[in-house]
């Protein structure tokens, strides 16, 4: 496994890239209300699509043109989705609402999230909402974590 | 505006030539193609309109590095992408970042590293300013306020209150072992609160199956 070296200790990186560690993370048991990490990025099983969401033309699950933006799903369907339609869905299956800015596309499995750098996931059937993490600029000011 | 990356993109139409040059696959289609791959061949990124197109010149200087399987734009000793014309690009592992983080990174001040919007230009910063993440904490004035083990991830994170009472949370990415310093409110005390708070309260409901 790829180890990574902190303040002298050595760590075991669970979640490196399948190059580094074999194989996609699968999500077999990945109920209704699971949520998973990907980078920045929180995948949160919502059981149904938001209301009015319409197929996206990108397979990409957050806008950008960065290498740490391209999170891309094959297999599955993505969607554009509404921050009110999410924050309803979320709210329905006893989720935390979040801030509009926060929300990006949904993506329909069975379905791959890839990414260059991060681990892959694999998800069986269901309906995924990806939504970005937050964190405070130097002016105190929140906002998307950007990479 | 249309736009192809033209020799940069040249992987996108191997697919067609590896059958037609290296399986004998004739086809066609492949006279339209021609112009295609020789724009490619020949020429840089390309912009086109109705009426006009621009194209760019090849670079004299494309230094890559592996990442993963994929190369990724990188140059540790000048530009990444470098034009006749003076143009030059300057990346990282894949990551833009500008010419003094790549050939003057000692230069930067605590200031440029605490405005920086964008969290792998950021880290990229604090890694290459002479002592990295020792030199940054200490002239940051952070002290440390709670420390623990991520039990999901099983990695150290830690919280930081720096001298203007605003906090730190440093955590380690599990997938690059990358570490970033992720700006949260002042209430928050531990790196449970931290992790939480960046996470809209979700971090608790992934639930760690490896």
């Amino acid at each position: 496994m790829q180890t990574t070296l902190i303040d002298g200790t050595k760590y075991d990186l669970r979640h490196a890239l399948p190059a580094q560690n074999g194989e996609p993370r699968k999500h077999d048991a990945w109920a209704v209300g699971d949520a998973e990490h990907q980078g920045d990025i929180i995948v949160v099983n919502i059981g149904s699509l938001p209301n009015g969401a319409k197929k996206a033309k990108s397979a990409q699950v957050v806008d950008g043109d960065t290498q740490g933006s391209r999170h891309v799903v094959t297999g599955g369907e993505v969607y554009d989705v509404t921050p009110e339609a999410a924050n309803a869905v979320l709210k329905k299956i006893g989720r935390p609402e979040v801030g509009s800015v926060y929300v990006n596309r949904a993506f329909t499995g069975p379905a791959t999230l890839t990414h260059p750098e991060h681990r892959h996931h694999e998800f069986p059937e269901s309906v995924n909402l990806c939504i970005s993490q937050r964190s405070q600029d130097a002016e105190e000011r929140e906002a998307r974590v950007r990479d | 505006m249309s736009c192809n990356g033209g020799n940069q993109w040249s992987y996108d139409f191997s697919w067609i030539t590896f059958f037609r040059d290296v399986c004998g696959l004739r086809l066609p289609q492949h006279a339209a193609f021609a112009h295609y791959e020789d724009a490619a061949v020949y020429g840089g990124w390309r912009f086109m309109q109705p009426q006009f197109c621009l194209v760019s010149e090849r670079p004299v200087r494309l230094k890559t590095t592996m990442r993963g399987t994929v190369h990724v734009s990188h140059s540790e000793d000048g530009p990444s992408h470098l034009w006749a014309d003076g143009t030059a690009l300057w990346h990282i592992d894949g990551v833009r970042v500008d010419e003094q983080i790549v050939m003057k990174p000692d230069t930067q001040t605590l200031e440029q590293i605490e405005k920086e919007a964008n969290e792998e230009v950021k880290r990229l910063r604090i890694e290459r300013w002479g002592g990295g993440w020792i030199r940054y904490l200490a002239e940051s004035g952070a002290e440390i306020i709670s420390r623990e083990l991520n039990a999901r991830d099983q990695l150290p994170e830690s919280l930081y209150r720096l001298r203007n009472g605003q906090k730190r949370a440093v955590v380690v990415d599990p997938s690059t072992g990358r570490r970033y310093a992720l700006g949260v409110p002042r209430e928050v005390n531990t790196c449970e609160q931290a992790r939480s708070w960046m996470s809209h309260g979700l971090d608790k409901y992934a639930l760690d199956r490896t």
